[in-house]
Order: structure tokens, then sequence, then C-alpha cells
């Protein structure tokens, strides 16, 4: 009886939509929703750039002591984008890939539903991608050519790798390398 | 900007814009300001040019270079907050927006070349604030918007089990939990019903309440100081109890309440849809129950509190209103189901009667056609002639039995049926309804045992009727005995009652069907191969009559095989001291056994006399004149006491004065006492004698203290009056012949 069923302790059976993916998921979308409302959707960016910096210096720096090595290549920097992301449920491949850039794309966000609308949580990737690149191989520009968050059915990121002509002409963050790591 | 800039050219460029800039290396050296900057950091431009950044920033060294590391590797403002200085020598900070960008980013060569923009207009500050009151105002409204969602889902819920009739106690159930989750405080709360009775509260829905505290106030008895919900119903008001430990109106409750760690309750009273605004509210919308929300700490309402509760009593009101109605319905749907199924057991058994009416008045009536026929048509000897009229007769009788049984049931049913009520002798009746039935009897060879206590009676009653009682149990019992077998009838006096028993040694009655065996149109057989015949009507005709009686009548029976006994009780008649033998009633089939019997012997005792008979009732009046004049008398009967006094007078001028007045007392207009004073007063002194049914030893004394000679109490025995009266005369009548002989 539905009565019963209310009256016993055991909520643990309830069917309700609540774990721990989805718990930091909603978290991250409400606060990118709540940053962007309130400080404006470049501002938003502004912050979270800040977030995915450090947070892709720290996956740099994880994959190169998982790798043992100090530095990575450009193909290993192209495979640890596509790895990272396939690790938390964003599929990326590579479309294309020469000295000057590398296209990637997708058609499943980490944030899977909880992105739509909520084109700050790109600057993740921006930030994530372009400061594991800048680091090692000292520049970065990312262009978000298409992304689900404002509608389209998959994401194309293109990071240039030097400021080339094209790489000018387009919208996109840039990155550098920073300090040596004493 | 690709190429390496000099910090000179920076230099330069940032004095030409008015916000406050500064140049700064990843190293974290000051390489410029300008005077905006300057201004802010109450520092000459040239002076700060070469010093360490955190010589005037507060901000902690390992923060202040993680941001400006993370500058660095940006092309776009990176925003951060820096804390300055007030001035070089104190300690006090004053905090700032910055916005750093790489304007040369790190090489092998140099550090960084990043540009800081500073920002304390009032409207930074402002902007701080600004972004918090924002952050916070939009968490309200989130929270808000939130919380009036999860209200009206919980509503809408709760509404649509109303509409899909769940069980009171879910829809409760859910409208408490509803309730709970719009509270932030640990809110748990119950409804309590009020019982019919009025008096009484029992649980209703409480699921977040302890069980043993449920237990402990189910069935609370409303009143004055009963805690929140006993006083609130009783009140029809809400009791806010902010803190138990402290109100008095907790008194009887409150270990029990604190022992379970509430603390605040605030009750409402839940009140009856019809009639909800305020002025009928005075006039008492009925209390239906009471909403109550408990907390852990002591705790008074708010305005949003207050809403929540008018919300859920509505609610609440409006389920158990509708459980109410729903459960009126059933109980009138089955009412109605049982008033109909009644209703059609009746008509069946009306049905099935008329199918037997039918065939009981065919059956004689056929043997009457076919016997008149037949000797229509031919002729035939006598014997046999005779054998087809008795028959004919006899059917013809039987069928107007049927016919008269049916007629007194009708006019038993109308009310219609009347008593000839007279004091009755019981065992002639029984002997009369023994006269009736002995052929049948006889014919079947039945043995009829008959014992009558001849002491058993009198009994008010209509002596018709009790041989109708009488003959009916008879006729059963014969009908229903086989050949051979044996009826008995006992008359006896038991206590105060006189009883009647009819038993045979015959066929028994079912023992489930002895409950109804006087009921009408009830047979035990009523089918078409029944053997027994028979309306059904004359056990049902004897309970009537029994009943009209004052008296009761049962039936046993060891059950089917063991034959039957059925037993009349009548209450037996209230005789007054020193009253005669009761006169016996008419008999129906006899000789009328006249009241001249006894008299026989006493014809012309008043011969010669003149009578003068007051009496203002017809019948009686007529019975004394018929029965004095029988008795040899002239007797001149009179209906008032005016009429009396004309015919004395008239008897004064024409010589025939009466001997003897015999007079009623009770009269209307001039009663007896009136007369027989304007007679006295007028010197005449006939004797008289008062013939009335005022008998107390009072109303002797008065009559003979008002000029009467005799006091005769009605209803008098005939030969005593005309003793009376022959005893009177032969002392006042010197000049009457004397009377023949009497023996008495």
């Amino acid at each position: 009886m539905v009565a019963q069923s209310l009256v016993t302790g055991n909520l643990s059976e309830l069917d309700i939509p609540l774990e721990r993916d989805v718990f930091l998921r909603t978290l991250l979308r409400e606060l990118a929703g709540t940053l962007q409302d309130v400080v404006g959707l470049e501002e938003a960016a502004g912050f979270i750039s800040v977030v995915g910096q450090n947070m892709g210096r720290q996956l740099d720096h994880d994959y190169k002591a998982a790798l043992g090595v100090s530095h990575l290549t450009r193909e290993q920097v192209a495979a640890v984008l596509v790895d990272l992301k396939q690790r938390i449920q964003g599929r990326f491949f590579i479309i294309e890939e020469d000295d000057d850039k590398i296209v990637l794309g997708t058609t499943s966000c980490p944030f899977a539903e909880k992105v739509i609308g909520r084109p700050a949580l790109c600057m993740m990737t921006s930030n994530v991608f372009g400061s594991i690149v800048a680091e090692n191989l000292g520049y970065a520009k990312v262009e978000l050519q298409e992304t689900i968050a404002t509608g389209s059915p998959g994401c194309r990121v293109v990071v240039y790798l030097k400021p080339t002509l094209e790489s000018e002409a387009t919208l996109g963050r840039e990155y550098f390398q920073g300090p040596p790591t004493p | 900007m690709k190429s390496a800039s000099s910090p000179q050219d920076f230099r330069d460029f940032i004095q030409l814009l008015p916000e406050p800039l500064l140049l700064v290396g990843g190293d974290s050296v000051i390489h410029a300001a300008n005077r905006a900057a300057a201004a802010l950091l109450e520092a000459a431009p040239d002076q700060l040019a070469g010093q360490a950044l955190d010589a005037v920033v507060a901000t902690p060294g390992d923060q202040l270079q993680h941001y400006l590391d993370t500058c660095a590797r940006s092309r776009q403002f990176v925003v951060g907050a820096l804390d300055l200085k007030q001035n070089q020598t104190t300690a006090a900070k004053r905090r700032v927006r910055c916005e750093g960008a790489a304007l040369r980013p790190w090489s092998q060569d140099a550090p960084a070349l990043l540009l800081l923009r500073l920002n304390l207009r009032a409207s930074a500050g402002d902007r701080f604030r600004l972004l918090n009151q924002k952050i916070e105002e939009l968490a309200r409204e989130v929270l808000e918007r939130k919380r009036a969602e999860a209200l009206v889902d919980g509503q809408r819920e709760v509404l649509e089990l109303i509409a899909h009739d769940a069980p009171l106690e879910v829809v409760l159930e859910r409208l408490m939990r509803s309730a709970e989750a719009q509270s932030s405080a640990g809110m748990l709360c119950s409804i309590l019903l009020l019982e019919p009775d009025g008096v009484h509260l029992r649980y209703g829905a409480a699921p977040s309440l302890p069980q043993e505290y449920n237990d402990a106030i189910d069935g609370l008895e409303i009143g004055p100081h009963t805690g929140s919900c006993g006083t609130a119903a009783y009140r029809a008001e809400p009791v806010i109890v902010t803190d138990i430990a402290a109100d008095p109106l907790w008194e009887g409750y409150r270990e029990l309440a604190l022992a379970h760690g509430l603390r605040a309750c605030w009750s409402t009273p839940v009140f009856s849809t019809h009639g909800m605004s305020e002025a009928s509210r005075e006039g008492g919308a009925p209390v239906l129950g009471t909403f109550a929300m408990y907390y852990r700490q002591p705790l008074a309402p708010g305005a949003d509190d207050l809403e929540l509760i008018q919300l859920v009593t509505r609610t609440a009101a409006v389920a158990i209103e509708r459980q109410r109605a729903e459960e009126e319905r059933i109980k009138l749907l089955e009412s109605e189901r049982q008033a109909r199924l009644a209703a059609e057991q009746a008509n069946r058994m009306k049905d099935e009667f008329l199918a037997t009416v039918s065939h009981e008045l065919r059956t004689p009536l056929n043997a009457v056609l076919g016997w008149a026929e037949i000797l229509r048509l031919r002729q035939f000897d006598e014997s046999t002639a005779t054998h087809a009229i008795d028959t004919i007769v006899r059917n013809a009788r039987a069928q107007a039995q049927i016919i008269e049984d049916l007629l007194d049931v009708s006019r038993i049913i109308s009310g219609k049926l009347r008593l000839n009520v007279r004091r009755v002798d019981l065992p002639s009746i029984v002997e009369a309804a023994l006269d009736a039935v002995r052929p049948a009897a006889d014919a079947k060879g039945i043995r009829l045992q008959v014992v009558l206590d001849p002491g058993a009676g009198p009994v008010a009653g209509d002596p018709d009727r009790l041989q109708q009682i009488v003959w009916n149990l008879l006729s059963n019992a014969i009908r229903f005995t086989p050949r051979g077998g044996r009826v008995q009838v006992r008359l006896q006096r038991v206590n105060s009652h006189i009883e009647i028993l009819v038993s045979d040694s015959g066929v028994g009655i079912n023992p489930a069907f002895l409950p109804h065996i006087f009921e009408r149109f009830r047979q035990e057989d009523s089918s078409s191969t029944r053997r027994y015949g028979g309306l059904g009507l004359g056990l049902a005709l004897v309970r009537h009559l029994v009943d009209l009686h004052g008296g009761t009548v049962h039936a046993d029976s060891a059950g089917e095989g063991h034959g039957a006994t059925f037993t009349v009780t009548l209450p037996v008649m209230v005789l007054r001291d020193g009253e005669a033998k009761p006169a016996a009633g008419d008999v129906q089939d006899g000789a009328p056994e006249s009241a001249a019997k006894p008299l026989s012997h006493m014809d012309q005792v008043l011969q010669g006399l003149r009578l003068l008979v007051v009496e203002d009732e017809p019948d009686a009046r007529e019975l004394l004149q018929t029965l004095l004049a029988g008795s040899g008398a002239s007797v001149t009967a009179v209906a008032s006491c005016k009429d009396a006094l004309e015919a004395l007078e008239r008897s004064q001028q024409d010589g025939s004065r009466p001997h003897i007045i015999i007079s009623d007392i009770g009269m209307p207009d001039e009663d007896g006492y009136d007369l027989i004073r304007q007679v006295r007063q007028r010197g005449v002194r006939i004797p008289a004698i008062a013939l009335t049914a005022y008998s107390r030893s009072e109303d002797r004394m008065r009559a003979l203290g008002a000029g009467f000679q005799m006091h005769i109490p009605k209803p008098v025995e005939p030969s005593e009056l005309i003793a009376s009266v022959s005893s009177l005369a032969s002392w006042s009548v010197p000049e009457r012949e004397p009377p023949a002989a009497q023996r008495l």
C-alpha cells in the first residue's frame, strides 16, 4: 500500500534520480547558470576559465607522471585530449591534425544534458585543452566552432598550435606556456 | 599583439588611460604604474617602479604568484581580487578587483609581462556587494519558486488522490508529508478527526510523529485545557503554543510531549467547507478535526506558516467531507437495496397468496357447480341426492368461511375490526368450538381430548372472536393430524392468565418455519402440490385477534412428525368483591341462553306495582323496562331528571303515582341526586332506589343521604333488582296485594 511504503524507512529503494555524477553535474550547471545570470556570460566564462586552467594544469601533470615524461609531443597531446574526454564520457575524436592545428569533435558532452543553455561551461573544455596544449607546445588558441550548449547537435573544437592568419581570423581564447616549474 | 613590444611602449601607453593600471612582470616586479594606480596605492609612480608587488599588496605571496601565473597564461583578462596595503607602514587593507592579462607571455628570456587593471571605484565595492546581493536574491527566489512549485505539486497530488477516491488515510498522509516538505525547520504535522459524538478526537494521519505519541493521544477528549488540539477543537479556533514546556494548556500532556522531543505545537481546527465565510464561522461551521504543526524547538509561526495552515486545513476539509459524503451514499444505497428487497419479497408473497386464494375459492366452487349440474341433469335416488346436497352445502359453507377470513384480515389491516367486549365464560366458548369441529375429527378418526378447568375465567372479550380463535386452532390441529391421531384442548388458569392449549400428534412444524408461522400469507408449503390446502390466514387471524384481546399466542413443535402445541394466554378479568357468578355470553351455534332463565320462577313478582325508571342510556333503559315489565310491573321509563319530574307531576294529577322510583345517578344536566332532592323537596315520599355504577361506600352514603332508600351498584343481577324492588315495595306499599310466594 502506498501509505505503507511512505511510512517505512527504506527510502533507498525509491526511484529518485540522484547520485554523485548527476549531483555534481547539476551543481556545476547551477553554478554556471547563476554566474551567467548575475555577472553575464563573458565574466562567467572568465571565472570558469580560471577553474579550467587550474584543472588543465593538474591533468597535464597527471598524464605526464603516468607516461613518465616531462614533456608531451604533438601526437601525445592530441591523444591525451581525446583520452581525458573519453574518461569523463565526452566522446571526442580527432577530425583533423597537422602542425598548425588539431580539430576535434564529439556528439556527447561530459555534462550531458546539463550543459544546454550553459555555454560558460564550454570554457572548461577550452581551458583544459588550451592549457595542456600551451604547456607542452608553447601556444594554443582554442576556437569553439560549434557547441551542444548553444544548440548544435555536436561540438567542433579547433586548437590552433601557432598564430596563423587562419587563427587570427577566428574568435577564441589564447593560451601561453607558463613559467618553468621549479 | 604579436611582437614582443617593449615594456617602455606599454609604460607610455598606460599613462594615457584613466583607470589604475600596473605593468607587472610575471616575477611580480612592478615595471610601471600610471598616475591613477599610484594614487590608489598612495605612492608616487616612480616610487613604485622596480618594487615587488607584495610591497604594496597584502595578498599572501603564494596566492599572488598563482594569480600572476594564471594571468600570464591568458590573453584574456583574468579576474581576481587583491588586498592593497593602505600605506606601506600600516597593515590595514583594502580589497580591490583586479583584472590581469598577459601582454607578453613567458619566454626563455624573460618573464611574462602583465597588465593589471585595478578597480576601486565605489561601484567596484558595490559590484561585489551587488554581486553578493544578487546571488542571495537569486538564491532566495529560486528557493521560493521551488517551494511554491513543491506546494502546488503537493496540493495537486493530494487533490488527484481525492478525485480518485483514494482512502482517507492515504490522502491525509500525503497531505501531511507535502506540508512537512514545505518546512525547513523540521516540522512534524498531524491531523486528528473529530468523532461524530463531537467529544473525542481520533488519529487521522501523522506519518512523522512517533507512533507511541500518536497512540497516547488517540481518543483525546476535547476541552478547555487539553493541549493544543483538544483546546482548538473545543474553542473552534486556532491555538498556538510556542513552548509546550511553559504553556498551562499542556499541563496534562506536557511530560508526554517532552518525552518525545516536541516543544512547540500550533493547532488549527479543520472547519467544514459548508459555510466557510467568517460570519457563519461565528455561528459555528462544524469542526471536522484539527491540523497541528509540531517543532522540536520552541517556535512561533510566521506569515508563510499561516498561509500553509490555511491551505492544508482547507484541503483536509475537502477530503474529509468527500469521504463522509461517500459513506453516506453507500449507506443510503444499502438501505435502498434492503427496502427494495423487502418490497420484492412482500410482492412475491402477495402473488403466491393470490394464486392460493384463487385455487382455494375455485375448489369448493367446483364441487358446488359440479354437483348442482349433475342434479339438474339427472334424477338420483334419495341417498345420492342427499349426499350431493350435503356436499354442495358443505363446500358453499367452506367458501363462505374463506371469504369471511379474507374479510376479517382486511378489516384487521384497515383497523376496522371491532370487538364486542363483555365478560366471557371460556369453558362454554371452548365447548362450542369443539362442537363445530367434532364432525371433521370423527371423519378422520381423530380423538378429541378435553381438559377444562371450570374455574378458568372470566375474561373480557368478544365471545364470537374468542370462539373463532379456538375454532381456528382446532381446525388446524385436525387438518394436520393424520387418521387415528389425537388432538387435545386444555383450558387452565395460570397465575393471572388463562391459558388455552391446543396440541396435536400431527405432522409438526419445521423449526426453521416456526418463527414465521403467524405471518399473513405464509404457509410452510405453498406449492401447487401442497397437501394441506387453506389460505394460510388462519393463524394470522388467530394472532391478530389474540392481540386485540391483550393476550399472546405462541407455537411449539419438537419438529417434523412430532406434533405441535399452540398456547393462547389471555388476561383474567379483575373481579370486584362480592360479585356473583358472571353471566354466560351468547354462544354461536346453540340456542341463545337468555337472562330470562333464572327468572322463570319470579315471573310476576312485581305484579300490581307502578314503577318509574329514570335512565339516560337507551339500551339500559330498555333493558330495565323489559325486565321489570316482564316481572309484572307497570313501568314508566324516562330519560332525564326533567322528564321524571314531569311524569311525576302528571301521575299526581291522574292518580297513577308510581310506587317506587328507580333512578340512575350519572346523567347529563341534572343527575340522580338532583332528582331525589327535588322529589323530596316537593314532599313526595315515594321510596327510591339508586341504580348506579358509582359504587363506592361514599357514593352509597351520599345516595342514602340524598334521599334514596336503597343503593344498588351496576351491573346488577336482574334477579337481585327484582328482589330489591319487591322487598322495598313490601315495606312501603301497604295497599299492594301481597305477592305470590317467592322462591329465590
